[in-house]
This record gives C-alpha cells, sequence and structure tokens, in this order.
C-alpha cells in the first residue's frame, strides 16, 4: 500500500547543510577571505559585478565565496540583492575621455598620440602553468602613478570622425535613455537598451556569437579602433538626488575602473553615400577586455538593419541574440527542468497511451 | 550578516509598479501586460512571476497555500512557502478553504475555489502562440489583429495526424471570447475550472516579464472543433488512499517490478476526503 | 465586368536613389485580368507588392472597391482591414510554393486555414471543403492529409492557388506563378488558371517576363522597364503591333 511522501522541508535541511559542508570544503584549511577574493581573483569579481549589474568589489567577492566558484551562481545572488536595494538617482554620462587610463592600445595604427600603453594584460605572457612572468617589485599594481598613467588621451574614433570616415549613428539618441531594469522593454529596441542588455549578458555566450561574425556569419570586418581601461570619475547632480536642491553642478564622487573597447567596421556603400567605417561599442568594469570586444561585435552585429544590411545571421537577429544572453535567466529556465513535472507527464502518458491504443 | 528585508522581499515601488501591471491585466482579461520583473532570491524558471505577484498582493491578515504539481510538500513549494513564511511573518496553511492567497504550479486545487480568493499561477511562457512563432513582435501583431488561426490550424493537424487534439496540458484557451491565452502548464482537466470561476486568477511570469489575469466570472473556452470537442482526462481507477474517482490522479511507481497505483495529485484534497470516509 | 475594382495613381517607390517603381497608372475591372510584362529588375514585382498593400508607395496611391462598393484607399487603411481584406478578399500567389507552404501542415490545413482564421470550427466540414478544392484543380482528394512537401511543384503551385481561393476572393494577384515549373506542367497550370479567372470571376493581375503566359491569360497587358511603363494596351495589339522599341525587342526576341 502506497504511502504518501512527506518530509520535503527535513529534505531541504539536510541538503543545505550538505551544500554548507561543501562549501567550507577541508576544515584544515584557512576559510578564504573576501578580501583575498576581490584582490586575488579581480578578474571573477570584475564579471560578476558587470552581469551582476552591481559595482561593488566585495559583494561580489562574498558573492563568488558564497556560490564556491561558480560564478553564474554569484552573479545570481548579486541580481537577487540588487532587486532588495532602492534606487536613489543616477549619474552623469561617464566621461570616458577623461580616462586616466592604465592601458590603451589601438590595432589600427602603428603609433598613436599617447604611445600604445600596454599596462597590465596577459596578452604577451607565456602561458605556462607556474610560470613566474615577471619579477614582483612588490609595488601596487594598482599605484597609477607607478603605472604611467595618463588622463585625456585623444580618441582614436574622434580622429577618424574629423576625416568624414567614421559614419554616423543611424538611430537617433533619446533624450533619456530608456532603463531595461526599471521598465519592461520590448522588441525592437533601441539601441541604448540594446547595449544595456549587452553589458550585462553572459559573457561566454557573446563571446560566440562575437566569434562567429569573425567567421562569416554577419561579416563585419572589424579592426580594434581602441581599447582603453583605467579609472573615470563618476560625478552627480545633488538636484537629481534630492529634488529640493537646486544646485545642479555636477559633483565627484568617485571613480570606476572600466574597460572600453571601440570597434572600427566596414561599411557597406549606398549610391547616396561614400562608403565609411562603422562601430560598434563595448563597456565593463574593471579589466574584462574579451567581454568588452565580444560585446563590440556584438552591437555592431545588431545595428545591421539600421545600417541597411540584410540580416542573415543569428549575430544579427536582435530577438535572438538578446531574448538568451542573460544567464541568470538561462541558468534558472534549464536548471528548472530538474523541479518535479510528473503531473503533466502524466498527462502525455495517458494522451500517448490513448493515440496509441485507437 | 543577516540583511534586512521588506515586506514580501520587494520594495514598496516594485510591489506598486507590479500591481499597476496587474490592474491592467484584470482590465483586460487574457491580455499579457509586461512589467520590470526583479530578479528574486529563486531562480528564474523556479516561479519567480508568480512569487511576485504574489509578493505584490500579500498583506499581513493574508492565509498563504503554496502547492507544486497539486502537492504542499514538494521541495519547491516549500521552498516558497519558507521564503514567505521568511520574508512575511503571514500564516500560511495547506488547507484550500482556508487559504486567502493560493499560490500554485501546474495544478488548481480539487476543492471548489470561492469569492476573494485569489489564485497566483506560475507561468513559463506567457504567449500561447509561442510554438507557431518564436518572434514576440509577430506574436503581438497576432494578439493585436486577433489572428488566432495559425492556433486553429495547429488542432486540425494534431487531428489530421493523430486523430485527436495532441495537448494535454497549457492547453489553450479563448478568454472572454476575445483573448488567447496560455492557462500556464496546467493539465487540460483543470481547465473547465478557470471558467467563471469566483476567485481573481493571476498568472506570472517572471523570466518573460509578463503577468496576466482572468478575473472573476470571466468566460474561459478551451479551443476545439464542434466534431472534436474539448474532452478531460480520465481514468478508470480512483485514488487508492482516498477513493475518489473525479481528481486528477498521479502515477506511482511502487516496486522494482513497475507495480503502479494512482493517488491523488491534490494533497490536500486527498487528506480531506479521508478525514470525511 | 465592366465595374472598376483597383486604381493606381502615379505610384511611386524609391529604394535610396533607386526608382523602383515611377509614376505609374492603372485600372483594372472586376473579371478582368492585367499581366505585368518586363525583365527582372523592371520594377514588376515591387509594383504587385504595392498593389497588394504590402508596402507604402512614397507617391500616389492605390485604391480598391470592395464587395460592398465602397473604394478603399490602400495608403491610409488600418492594418487591421488590410489583413482583413487580404483573407476574405484578395488572393497573392508567389513563385516559390515553398515560401507559403509549411512542411509540417497538410494540405487539408493550408487550404482550411482562411476558413479557420474567419472563425469555420467543424474539422470534418473543413477537410470535405478542402477535398472538393482539390477535386477543382484535379488534385487527388484522397492526399488532404499529406504534407505539400511530399507534391510536385505542380501540385504546390494548385495547393498554394486554391488555398487562396477557397474564401471566394474577387481579385488574385500573381508573382511568376508558372515559372520554373516543367513546360507540361506549366501549360496545364495556365489552363486551369484560364478556367478558373471564368469560372470564379476573378480579376487577376499576372506578373510575368512570359510573353505566351501574358497572352494567353491576359486582357490588357503593362510593359515596364526600370520601373516605368513604356507601353499598354489589350494583349493582342500590344504583341501584334508593339510601338515602343523596349517592346518591339521583348517581342522579337520570342521565338
Amino acid at each position: 500500500m502506497y504511502v504518501a511522501v512527506k518530509g520535503g522541508e527535513r529534505a531541504i535541511d539536510a541538503s543545505l547543510a550538505l551544500l554548507d559542508a561543501w562549501r567550507r570544503g577541508d576544515p584544515n584549511q584557512p576559510a578564504l577571505q573576501i578580501e583575498q577574493v576581490e584582490q586575488q581573483l579581480g578578474i571573477a569579481v570584475d564579471r560578476v559585478m558587470a552581469e551582476g549589474s552591481v559595482l561593488d568589489r566585495r559583494l561580489a567577492a562574498l558573492a563568488i565565496i558564497q556560490a564556491q566558484g561558480d560564478l553564474v551562481e554569484a552573479i545570481f545572488l548579486l541580481r537577487a540583492c540588487r532587486a532588495t536595494l532602492s534606487r536613489f538617482g543616477q549619474t552623469c554620462p561617464l566621461q570616458t575621455d577623461q580616462m586616466l587610463a592604465l592601458r590603451r592600445i589601438s590595432a589600427c595604427f602603428k603609433d598613436i598620440p599617447g604611445g600604445q600603453k600596454l599596462g597590465p594584460t596577459a596578452d604577451y605572457s607565456l602561458r605556462i602553468l607556474g610560470l613566474e612572468q615577471a619579477n614582483a617589485n612588490g609595488a601596487s599594481p594598482l599605484n597609477a602613478a607607478d603605472a604611467n598613467a595618463q588622463a585625456n588621451l585623444p580618441r582614436i574614433s574622434r580622429l577618424l570622425e574629423a576625416e568624414g570616415l567614421l559614419a554616423q549613428p543611424t538611430e537617433p539618441e533619446p533624450t533619456t535613455p530608456p532603463d531595461i531594469t526599471q521598465e519592461p522593454v520590448q522588441f525592437p529596441m533601441p539601441r541604448a537598451a540594446r547595449l544595456q542588455m549587452l553589458s550585462r549578458a553572459d559573457e561566454g555566450y557573446l563571446l560566440a556569437l562575437g566569434y562567429s561574425t569573425q567567421r562569416g556569419y554577419g561579416s563585419t570586418h572589424p579592426f580594434v579602433g581602441e581599447i582603453r581601461m583605467g579609472y573615470t570619475p563618476v560625478c552627480v547632480r545633488l538636484s537629481d538626488i534630492d529634488p529640493s536642491v537646486q544646485d545642479d553642478t555636477p559633483v565627484e564622487i568617485g571613480e570606476l575602473l572600466l574597460t572600453e573597447c571601440e570597434m572600427i567596421n566596414q561599411f557597406q556603400a549606398n549610391s547616396d553615400e561614400p562608403p565609411k567605417f562603422t562601430r560598434g561599442y563595448g563597456l565593463t568594469p574593471g579589466r574584462a577586455e574579451r567581454k568588452a570586444m565580444a560585446m563590440a561585435l556584438v552591437d555592431r552585429a545588431l545595428q545591421a538593419e539600421s545600417l541597411g544590411e540584410t540580416p542573415s545571421a543569428p549575430s544579427q537577429d536582435q530577438e535572438f541574440v538578446l531574448a538568451h544572453g542573460d544567464n541568470v535567466e538561462a541558468s534558472g529556465f534549464v536548471q528548472h527542468l530538474k523541479l518535479p513535472h510528473y503531473v503533466d507527464f502524466q498527462a502525455e502518458l495517458a494522451l500517448v497511451r490513448g493515440i496509441q491504443s485507437s | 550578516m543577516t540583511p534586512q528585508l521588506p515586506f514580501a522581499y520587494l520594495d514598496d515601488q516594485t510591489k506598486r509598479m507590479i500591481r499597476r501591471a496587474l490592474l491592467k491585466a484584470v482590465a483586460l482579461p487574457g491580455h499579457q501586460v509586461p512589467f520590470a520583473s526583479r530578479e528574486m532570491p529563486l531562480p528564474y524558471g523556479w516561479g519567480t512571476g508568480g512569487i511576485q505577484v504574489t509578493a505584490a498582493v500579500l498583506g499581513p491578515e493574508d492565509v498563504l497555500k503554496v502547492i507544486d504539481q497539486g502537492a504542499d510538500d514538494t521541495t519547491n513549494a516549500v521552498n516558497i512557502r519558507r521564503f514567505f513564511a521568511l520574508t512575511t511573518g503571514i500564516e500560511t496553511t495547506t488547507t484550500t478553504a482556508e487559504a486567502t492567497v493560493i499560490q500554485t504550479r501546474h495544478r488548481i486545487p480539487e476543492h471548489p475555489l470561492k469569492a476573494g480568493q485569489i489564485m497566483v499561477f506560475q507561468v513559463p511562457i506567457p504567449e500561447p502562440l509561442r510554438w507557431i512563432e518564436p518572434r514576440s513582435e509577430e506574436t503581438r501583431r497576432m494578439h493585436a489583429l486577433r489572428d488566432y488561426g495559425p492556433m486553429q490550424v495547429k488542432l486540425y493537424e494534431d487531428i489530421t495526424q493523430h486523430g485527436t487534439i495532441a495537448t494535454s496540458y497549457d492547453y489553450p484557451v479563448m478568454v472572454n471570447e476575445h483573448t488567447l491565452m496560455s492557462p500556464s502548464p496546467i493539465p487540460k482537466f483543470d481547465n473547465p475550472k478557470l471558467h467563471q470561476s469566483p476567485a481573481l486568477m493571476l498568472f506570472g511570469a517572471g523570466r518573460e516579464k509578463r503577468v496576466y489575469a482572468v478575473p472573476p466570472y470571466t468566460d474561459v473556452r478551451s479551443l476545439d472543433f464542434d466534431d472534436y470537442p474539448f474532452e478531460v482526462q480520465r481514468w478508470p481507477q480512483a485514488c487508492a488512499i482516498c477513493g475518489a474517482d473525479n481528481h486528477y490522479l498521479d502515477e506511482i511507481i511502487v516496486d522494482d517490478a513497475g507495480t503502479r497505483e494512482m493517488v491523488c495529485s491534490d494533497t490536500d484534497a486527498c487528506r480531506a476526503r479521508q478525514d470525511q470516509t | 465586368m465592366s465595374q472598376p475594382i483597383l486604381r493606381a495613381q502615379g505610384l511611386g517607390l524609391r529604394y535610396g536613389s533607386l526608382r523602383a517603381v515611377h509614376n505609374v497608372n492603372l485600372s483594372l475591372d472586376e473579371g478582368e485580368c492585367l499581366a505585368i510584362v518586363g525583365e527582372s529588375g523592371s520594377g514588376k514585382s515591387t509594383l504587385l507588392s504595392l498593389l497588394a498593400g504590402q508596402q507604402q508607395p512614397h507617391e500616389g496611391e492605390v485604391a480598391y472597391c470592395d464587395r460592398s462598393g465602397m473604394w478603399l484607399n490602400l495608403n491610409t487603411l488600418d492594418e487591421r482591414d488590410r489583413r482583413r481584406l487580404a483573407r476574405t478578399e484578395w488572393g497573392f500567389v508567389r513563385q516559390h510554393a515553398q515560401a507559403t507552404l509549411h512542411p509540417h501542415v497538410s494540405a487539408g490545413g493550408h487550404i482550411g486555414e482562411r476558413l479557420m482564421g474567419l472563425g469555420a470550427r467543424h474539422y470534418g466540414e473543413i477537410r470535405k471543403t478542402a477535398q472538393q478544392w482539390m477535386a477543382r484543380v484535379e488534385m487527388d482528394p484522397s492526399r488532404v492529409d499529406e504534407s505539400p512537401s511530399r507534391f510536385s511543384g505542380g501540385m504546390q503551385q494548385r495547393l498554394q492557388l486554391i488555398a487562396n481561393l477557397v474564401t471566394s476572393p474577387r481579385l488574385v494577384l500573381m508573382d511568376e506563378p508558372t515559372t520554373g515549373l516543367d513546360v507540361s506542367v506549366q501549360a496545364k497550370l495556365l489552363d486551369l488558371l484560364k478556367r478558373l479567372q471564368e469560372e470564379l470571376g476573378l480579376a487577376t493581375i499576372i506578373v510575368t517576363h512570359d510573353l505566351g503566359v501574358a497572352r494567353l491569360l491576359a486582357d490588357q497587358v503593362l510593359v515596364m522597364v526600370r520601373g516605368e511603363v513604356v507601353e499598354r494596351g489589350l494583349v493582342d495589339q500590344v504583341f501584334d503591333d508593339p510601338q515602343h522599341p523596349y517592346t518591339q525587342q521583348l517581342v522579337t526576341s520570342v521565338l
């Protein structure tokens, strides 16, 4: 005789206790400190901040520890935390022109005003596991003076614009950008909304899509116009924070370490205008350069229709790209298949049995 | 560090935003209203839409029931009930008749609902036309123009290929003879409970960012053909525990030889019937 | 036969600086057949899509007289009304039937689709109606449950055609309906089109590069070159006594 199963709560409690034990691991090993993760796993922290959409290094580090290194899970933790935070205003647009750059390169020109500044990059490291790449001399890597940081470096794209070689954006810019976290944006989306979605999209997903554009699926022949990484000032207007305050002078409240990438791509001329370059744009917090580059490639691909190109590749299909890029949504829905579905399965069983018997 | 959380996790602005969306939904029965879904501490796909709707409508005096597959003690239902207990402190129950708000995944309780009760459905894919047309731009147009022919064609093809309509759950319905709606993946057995119900039915899809509603006493008709009318599932057996022959039954495999027993999916209804006899 | 059903005045459409269609006027009566003839790039398909209200012209307008006798401006028509007309009073047949036929929908489903869109709800009757139409165009009615992917090209075209005719449209637009089919299959299909035109009193507009098709089916013809109409008139007159050098060239190049 079948007795109905009870004890779901006890099972859950036991499962969570096991999870805690696995998270801690061997108790003889020192427990991870937030500061260690924040400092020594900094690029993981950058990724979690970008896709979690919360630019707080400590919270991101805590999320990584709580998620046992599962970055998608950490991103989810940070997003859920974000949902409890109240918004009290927004900053002035970030002026990345004013960035104090620790790294700044261009693949389009051999030399550029301000020079090709390599900065802290793994690009030239030999990927030999265990090999020390250079002598650590004890200087803080984030000391801007030691790193020869420079501010107000001229922008490569502006030089091309001055020559009339760079096309202007075809979509008009809204006076107030939409906010995908405050209102549901529907397809087709304006570019500002698309960029917001791309900035929090899964890095691996964008990497694959960007890669596909280089292999013939919606080719745009990209070049790195400029990559810059460094500290960008963040300003607010006090009148935006407190409406009773009249003063609307921008006030600097801090700085963000950002990586910015501008891709230059070739344009198919139409009979009205001479051929020009077009661009893709990527921006991420911290040093997530691969993400910034992939984002720029996909941004350009999604401009296909507005540039008069016929979309033919997945990377150019706005709804396909943007509806599936959020790994919090994707992970949730893929993994929800683990939930009991036996009621619907039972319905299918009855249906299939019924069809077979008739 | 135990974080300080607002009532039902969401801040007031968010709750107000969801309620505004729900009001629109109630004013347009069956119509999908977009809303700015928030990440919740449970993953997308695990009921965040239903949770946000419940969080928006719960008050301190409400009594909450949460079921998954009809049962109060499946792990997902337990988890969601714990979430609300943690963030609201309100009374919870497993008895349908005592609840003021019932959040459900994939079933409607057997016990008839009454006026003043709110059902909150967890919805994975709110768009009934999704499997016919993947693009939301086009499905929006189809709804606006009430271009539902392709859905009827799909049912026609089912009959052509299988001799019967091959949809057993998430069976599409016409609401108010006006809007095509997905009732969420409830078995078609439960579809008739939506028609002219005294309760308010709210549907939340967190990941897809849509809410919709069926107000009390609204016509809800399952699509069919005149000569292939809509039918609910029936079992030759009764529930092995309580003897009910009009409840939705789950199949349980009880031994290695594959012996099966049929028991009520709705654990509260099963218990209530047992108590009577 | 003498009531006008469709009128176009000063129609024009540009793609950038390219004029795809320029300054086109035409008038079509009930039951009349108009052929639009030209080579590829002449703008004839673009003109057809303008006449069907599928694209908005940059200049000029298209007006259609509906079943109740009301003249409707296609440029200003509500999308809802345009779709309704497209499903009840108009038909559109494309060159490649595969573009409109789904492999997972049976012949019956395709033919019944318009009826179901209008609320038809009896499976048996829909299927029977489909079979009747199939018989009418010499298709085997027992194949009503088959996928069109199993049909020959000529059969697929017939299927596309009757899927349009099932709601008794008054105006049917066809874009190269027989091009790409075997010669003998073309001939049979053309005979069928002619017969149906007469039986059903259809007004038709056919885009074709094939003068033989125009001669067989049409009353009037428009000859197009680079977006403009260079010659027009009764089909026999235009082809027997072409005035414009392009038409002359067209006629003499046909063996």
